[in-house]
């Protein structure tokens, strides 16, 4: 069965992956992605060199274990199991035992990386600020990890306030456990409901095809979670081609021409539709935002290299808009010649990328001076 | 002007080659009608005709013309208007064009959707915008793809007429159709095609003499040749 497990693996991993680079492309990732690594590394190092000055010196480490347990939490335990197996797989009990604890297991192992991983990013604030040592981080990887559990299998059996208050309930718990409660009954609080929850799994939904939909359903949401959020993120992606109204809702809704001059047409229809379609807007605008976002909040040596990040990648944005609008097939009515399109194409790039740039760096330079 | 032809190969991609050795010219002020089965290669003449056909071998003479295509192409992004004015300015003609445009607008009654994005027009009325198009300016040729396509009776009496007129101002005008009793009755001369080769041309007479019918209809004509082909 675990070839099984290992073949759903591979279609969401593989599923996952396209998604992935459909968002990253080269362009992205030299232009975005791999700086932000780079320039995350050394804003990272800078904190933790000056740890004991910042902000965070004056922090109390109950704002850590809330924010710990709100962004590590467990979304489903993954099962793997479809819709398709209500007809084959499930008369066939031992298969599908595995298949679930096989996923049992993946979410564990994936919970473990997460809990691992954002504890060592805090761990200079845990043990530089609030002195807490090795032991007590372990005893509160295990905290977490059983909390999180158990808010997970609540999900499964118990209303949406219910989940709720008892989420609060077991913050609250953690927290006074972790801070007022000697180590060695925390530890052994947590390692007992642990096994509690563990064995009410096994026997509630691993030994018993009861909660079959429910469990399908939880486990698709989580195979189509990066789908889902991405459409949450940028709603515009979902939006087809074809205009959703009969006539334009915003500015120039009475055909009016943008430009005064006659021979600007490419660039009105390059304007037109930046304006009337949201993908191509709110791509241009996300990545300007962004761009400005990040110079000012980076040191100054920074802003300048944001700067010039935030050129390529507008220069990028506004040359696949122009390239998409001049695939169209509406040009073998509008007969146009290269050298048309090279010039408009020039005049965008200024109007689109060069001219809002070089307000920021002016900006920029007056607050820097 | 005269559209001279002269296509020894063309198609899609390299391998599999969809017309061969086309050859014809339409002359000044005559229609002629490009007649063939669904895939026999009309559309794909027409695009060689163009230019705009990835693998050509062969010699096109044709001047400016105005294009019908054979499913309306239409920006969705810019209202009626915007796709006038912007024809207008490509061409650089707007002082003399917009009354024509007008004009247009009122023959094929859309001068109430000026604003409207066209793409949300019905199949007859995007057919229409179209038309307004291709006839905006004067050209030496018009390539008409399915023109009648979701006309109603009015519109296709009015683009009936507005074909009379260019014909007698000497446009040469090719239009691929299958309106078959419509051609019979409004074009000079016939091209048959099928499997991507000239079947026969000419005009009725001519080709009802080929087959030895005289008083065949176009499609009767047509059934004939197809069948002779497919035999030989």
């Amino acid at each position: 069965m675990t070839s099984l497990f290992q073949q759903r693996r591979k279609i969401e991993r593989s599923n996952n992956f396209k998604l992935l680079a459909s968002i990253i492309d080269w362009t992205v990732a030299l232009y975005i992605v791999v700086p932000s690594l780079v320039i995350g590394f050394f804003l990272y190092k800078d904190f933790i060199l000056n740890v004991q000055t910042s902000w965070v010196a004056h922090t109390t480490p109950v704002i850590y274990i809330v924010l710990l347990l709100f962004i590590t939490q467990i979304e489903t335990i993954r099962t793997f199991i479809q819709r398709a197996d209500r007809l084959f797989l499930i008369q066939n009990q031992k298969q599908m035992i595995k298949l679930k604890q096989a996923g049992l297991y993946w979410t564990f192992s994936k919970q473990l990386f997460i809990l691992v991983s954002a504890l060592a990013l805090l761990a200079p604030i845990f043990i530089i600020v609030h002195h807490i040592t090795i032991l007590e981080l372990l005893i509160l990887l295990l905290l977490l990890f059983t909390t999180n559990f158990f808010n997970a299998l609540v999900k499964l059996r118990l209303r949406k306030w219910q989940q709720l208050l008892s989420k609060i309930v077991m913050c609250i718990l953690g927290t006074v456990f972790f801070l007022y409660v000697p180590n060695i009954i925390t530890a052994l609080f947590y390692l007992i409901l642990f096994v509690y929850c563990a064995s009410y799994y096994y026997r509630h939904f691993i030994y018993s095809t009861k909660y079959f939909d429910q469990q399908v359903k939880l486990d698709q949401a989580a195979f189509y979670k990066w789908q889902s959020l991405l459409f949450r993120i940028t709603p515009e992606l979902k939006s087809q081609l074809v205009p959703k109204f009969k006539k334009p809702r915003l500015l120039w809704k009475n055909s009016k021409r943008m430009f005064r001059r006659s021979d600007y047409f490419i660039e009105e229809i390059v304007c037109k539709t930046m304006l009337r379609q949201k993908q191509y807007r709110l791509g241009y605008l996300r990545f300007l935002a962004m761009g400005i976002g990040l110079t000012i909040i980076v040191p100054t040596w920074g802003k300048y290299i944001i700067i010039g990040m935030l050129y390529f990648t507008l220069r990028s944005v506004m040359q696949s808009i122009i390239q998409q609008i001049n695939e169209h097939r509406i040009w073998s009515i509008f007969q146009l010649s290269n050298e048309q399109i090279q010039i408009a194409k020039s005049r965008l790039i200024k109007g689109f990328v060069d001219f809002p740039l070089l307000c920021v760096l002016v900006i920029l330079v007056i607050l820097v001076l | 002007m005269t559209i001279d032809i002269n296509i020894h190969k063309g198609g899609y991609v390299e391998e599999e080659i969809v017309i061969t050795d086309i050859q014809f010219q339409v002359n000044s002020g005559e229609l002629v009608g490009l007649i063939g089965s669904n895939g026999a290669g009309k559309s794909t003449t027409l695009q060689g005709m163009m230019g705009v056909l990835p693998i050509m071998d062969g010699h096109v003479s044709i001047g400016t013309y105005g294009y019908i295509p054979e499913r309306p192409i239409l920006y969705e992004y810019f209202t009626l208007w915007e796709h006038i004015d912007f024809y207008m300015r490509v061409a650089g003609k707007e002082a003399s064009l917009t009354d024509r445009a007008h004009e247009l607008l009122d023959i094929f009654k859309l001068d109430h959707k000026l604003h409207d994005y066209p793409t949300t027009f019905s199949k007859g009325m995007q057919q229409k915008v179209m038309l307004i198009l291709a006839f905006l300016d004067n050209h030496s040729s018009y390539i008409l793809d399915e023109p009648f396509m979701g006309l109603d009776p009015q519109a296709m009496r009015k683009l009936l007429t507005t074909l009379d007129e260019l014909k007698a101002q000497g446009a040469s005008i090719l239009m691929s159709t299958h309106a078959l009793d419509t051609a019979e009755k409004i074009c000079d001369r016939f091209i048959l095609i099928d499997h991507g080769r000239i079947l026969q041309q000419g005009t009725l007479t001519s080709l009802r003499l080929t087959v030895k019918q005289d008083k065949a209809s176009l499609l009767d004509i047509f059934d004939t040749l197809l069948e002779e082909n497919h035999h030989d």
